[in-house]
């Protein structure tokens, strides 16, 4: 190998590495903005689980009192109203229709 | 001796801590491999870069997912399938006959130039560190020999005479 043949090859080189370096620069915009929105999505879902899930409760809570309120005992729409908070525990507590990786 | 942490090690830290930072050296380890094989297979720089890119950004998607030893060759077998995957489209948009007049990506791929690089890599990655440094500074930050004399606090003669032993030394390894 000459000395002009290392010279081309370390010019190469040099261009190789500057491709290399705009690569890495590239994946690393993406895998940081992907890490800010896994930031993002959980406080999202801690807030939404501190106050999103009580603040749902209440309006459940306070709608079914209307609605018990108005209609006589022992009708469908009551026994509906009962069940429904009953199952979406019931679904909660079912390993298998909940998500695992919330559970970590 | 500096500590080198295995790739199972980053990819926990990746993993647990979310640290960015874990996945570039990951990433710094085997983007020129990867390039490398997305090159052999596209044999255009510009569709190799976009290939590597899509690569590493898969792998990092997928990261949960690897049980492997070498996450190298993981990537690898990704940026592979990617390239293929994108060969085919291009196949099959050049058999349409719309598309009859775009041009096909000008193929600058050189297996003989890129097995020189390979090895001149190599060869370059045996040398002692205040080797690798030197030649850091010349041939990739294009720093004059008189700069790089003050910063080793040599003489700019005795950084010649140190040159010309290394590229000697390379030029014997990359024959071998």
């Amino acid at each position: 190998m000459t000395d002009q043949e290392l010279d081309i090859l370390f010019t190469e080189s040099a261009k190789r590495k500057q491709s290399v370096e705009k690569i890495n620069a590239s994946v690393m915009h993406s895998v940081r903005k992907d890490l800010r929105l896994k930031i993002v999505r959980k406080w999202a879902r801690l807030v939404g689980g501190c106050f999103g899930i009580p603040l749902a409760a209440v309006c459940y809570i306070w709608a079914l009192w209307h609605v018990m309120a108005e209609s006589p005992l022992q009708t469908p729409l009551r026994i509906v109203c009962i069940a429904l908070p009953l199952i979406a525990l019931a679904v909660l507590s079912v390993p298998g229709l909940r998500n695992y990786r919330l559970d970590m | 001796m500096a500590f080198r942490p295995t790739d199972i090690e980053l990819i926990r830290e990746v993993l647990q801590d979310s640290d960015a930072r874990a996945f570039e050296t990951l990433m710094k380890r085997y983007t020129s491999v990867v390039y490398g094989a997305a090159l052999r297979l596209m044999k255009d720089e510009e569709n190799a870069q976009e290939v590597t890119q899509m690569a590493f950004i898969q792998a990092y998607r997928q990261l949960d997912s690897w049980r492997g030893e070498n996450f190298g060759a993981w990537v690898t077998i990704i940026a592979n399938h990617i390239a293929l995957r994108l060969l085919e489209k291009e196949k099959r948009r050049q058999t349409d006959p719309l598309d009859d007049n775009i041009d096909a990506p000008e193929d600058t791929y050189d297996e003989l130039k890129e097995q020189r690089l390979q090895s001149l890599e190599a060869a370059v990655a045996q040398l002692p560190e205040a080797d690798q440094q030197i030649i850091q500074w010349h041939y990739y930050d294009n720093i004059p020999l008189q700069t790089i004399a003050q910063r080793v606090g040599q003489t700019e003669n005795n950084i010649k005479v140190r040159m010309y032993r290394i590229r000697e030394r390379l030029k014997k390894q990359m024959q071998s």
